[in-house]
């Protein structure tokens, strides 16, 4: 794992058995709950691990602009643009962030993963905020380390085929 | 605020020196659109094509330009062109890896050198053509405006586009997950309407106009649907010449890269054109089209099971006569 490359951990197939599953139980305050529409996580019934990964991969590809996957009926260029989106989304990403600053880079994010995430039929259910930051990231001025990205994906994955929870479905 | 204008100016020499390529596809691949703004003495061009867009107020829209295959395939000439030159970038920078990492493993109290990725046909980066094709219409230089009713019009080249979303400079929001495209033709005035759906929690519409009391901003802001739907009659202005206004044809589109790494959404499901099964776009009219194939399919076999019994009975009858 020393030498894996960014592309690499992109594409990690992690067994679902070795990713740690992080901690959603707490005592909800009014604080908590307010905050809900930034702290959350999601779940769907019936979902396996692979499947949920492949899920929150590419909403976190599409939001950061990397989300390549061919929009031609014929395969001849399929992977003609590669991770070529990636300077697109840097553009974007580079004129949003010194135009409206890493603020809007954390709502933006916010609402693509809730958007994405709703459209692929997962509930989504508030979080305390230190829970939160234990498995997942704000996209910001700083960029976050694809290994620590991909780590806490998995995570994510992993509650979201988890169990059922039992608090309230936030919706979208 | 010098601190925001240096940041600024940080990030758009940062977007010269990613969109370089750009800059030669230009050239390359010269794409003239315009706006027609609101005058009295409006002259369209019939050697020309125009999107119009419609929409409740003032409206960005972006659109782009579905590449012929025909620049598609020069477009890919180029990319493979420079994907040598990064290849072979790529092996010097190879070399002196080896020997850095090799100086890190010996060593261990020096920087552990990063390891360069190698440029191959799918993680090579490449402009998107479609960034090339892409135009933007609005919020400003309306043709018409009236009571709930704005009008865009835009001058492209003939083609097929796709409704992208809200570009603009950089921001806004895409249509991602469920698009449509529609044809542009030369001397003809397509239209299209475009509006939004304020959505509850469950993804069910509420209204197109009030936003509900009680309702958190930040929810208002993600609980939004984007909708394009056929243009209404206050498309017909009197400077359009007649028979040129043409309702876009729509056909699905299932999903388009977030090229600005803007916010993400999907258009509202479109009657007999496309629906969602939760995030797949479900293509309506290919749909309806197979069923009707499969229907008129099931009625030759049976013309054909119908006159084979015919035939069966007629050469019994025969035999029977022989008899």
């Amino acid at each position: 794992m020393e030498d894996m490359t960014v592309q690499d951990w992109m594409v990690w197939s992690p067994d679902a058995a070795t990713i740690e599953m992080p901690v959603l139980a707490f005592e909800e305050s009014e604080k908590d709950a307010a905050n809900y529409e930034k702290y959350y996580y999601f779940n769907r019934p019936e979902t396996e691990f692979d499947v949920a990964l492949a899920d929150v991969r590419f909403c976190d590809e599409l939001a950061r602009g990397l989300a390549t996957a061919n929009y031609y009926p014929d395969a001849a260029t399929t992977a003609m643009y590669g991770v070529g989106g990636a300077i697109g989304g840097l553009i974007g990403g580079a004129i949003a962030n010194a135009i409206h600053g890493s603020a809007e880079e954390r709502r933006k994010r916010r609402v693509n993963m809730r958007r994405c995430m709703n459209f692929k039929g997962y509930a989504r259910y508030g979080l305390a905020k230190d829970l939160w930051q234990e498995f997942n990231f704000e996209e910001g001025n700083s960029t976050v380390p694809e290994e620590d990205r991909q780590k806490m994906l998995a995570q994510q994955a992993k509650v979201a085929a988890g169990p059922t929870p039992e608090t309230e479905n936030l919706g979208l | 605020m010098k601190q925001h204008l240096k940041l600024m100016h940080a990030a758009l020499a940062g977007a010269i020196l990613f969109t370089s390529p750009a800059i030669a596809k230009e050239d390359e691949f010269p794409f003239e659109a315009a706006i027609v703004k609101d005058r009295k003495d409006v002259s369209l061009d019939p050697d020309k094509a125009y999107i119009l867009l419609q929409a409740p107020g003032a409206n960005v829209g972006t659109f782009f330009k579905v590449p012929t295959e025909a620049e598609r395939e020069k477009d890919y000439a180029l990319r493979s062109e420079a994907l040598v030159e990064a290849r072979e970038k790529w092996a010097k920078k190879m070399v002196r890896y080896e020997k850095a990492r090799e100086r890190y493993d010996r060593r261990g109290d020096i920087n552990k050198p990063e390891k360069p990725v190698e440029p191959t046909e799918t993680s090579f980066a490449w402009q998107p053509l479609e960034m090339q094709f892409m135009v933007s219409v609005g919020p400003f230089n309306r043709f018409a405006k009236g009571d709930g009713n704005s009008l865009y019009l835009q001058e492209v080249p003939a083609g097929v586009y796709v409704y992208y979303g809200a570009i603009d400079l950089g921001l806004g929001v895409c249509t991602c997950m469920g698009t449509v495209k529609f044809d542009v033709t030369r001397g003809k005035v397509t239209t299209l309407r475009s509006d939004r759906l304020l959505l509850d929690k469950d993804g069910n519409p509420i209204n197109r106009e009030d936003i509900p009391e009680g309702t958190e901003t930040n929810d208002i802001m993600v609980r939004v649907a984007m909708v394009i739907e056929p243009a209404d009659e206050a498309t017909n202005d009197p400077r359009i010449p007649e028979g040129w206004i043409t309702p876009a044809t729509f056909e699905p589109v299932a999903f388009v890269p977030n090229w600005y790494g803007a916010e993400i959404n999907r258009l509202w499901p479109m009657p007999g054109v496309f629906a969602y099964d939760r995030g797949t776009q479900i293509d309506l009219k290919a749909q309806a089209a197979e069923e009707e194939a499969a229907l008129l399919l099931a009625e030759q076999q049976a013309a054909v099971e119908s006159a084979t019994v015919l035939e069966d009975e007629g050469a019994g009858t025969l035999d029977l006569t022989e008899d």
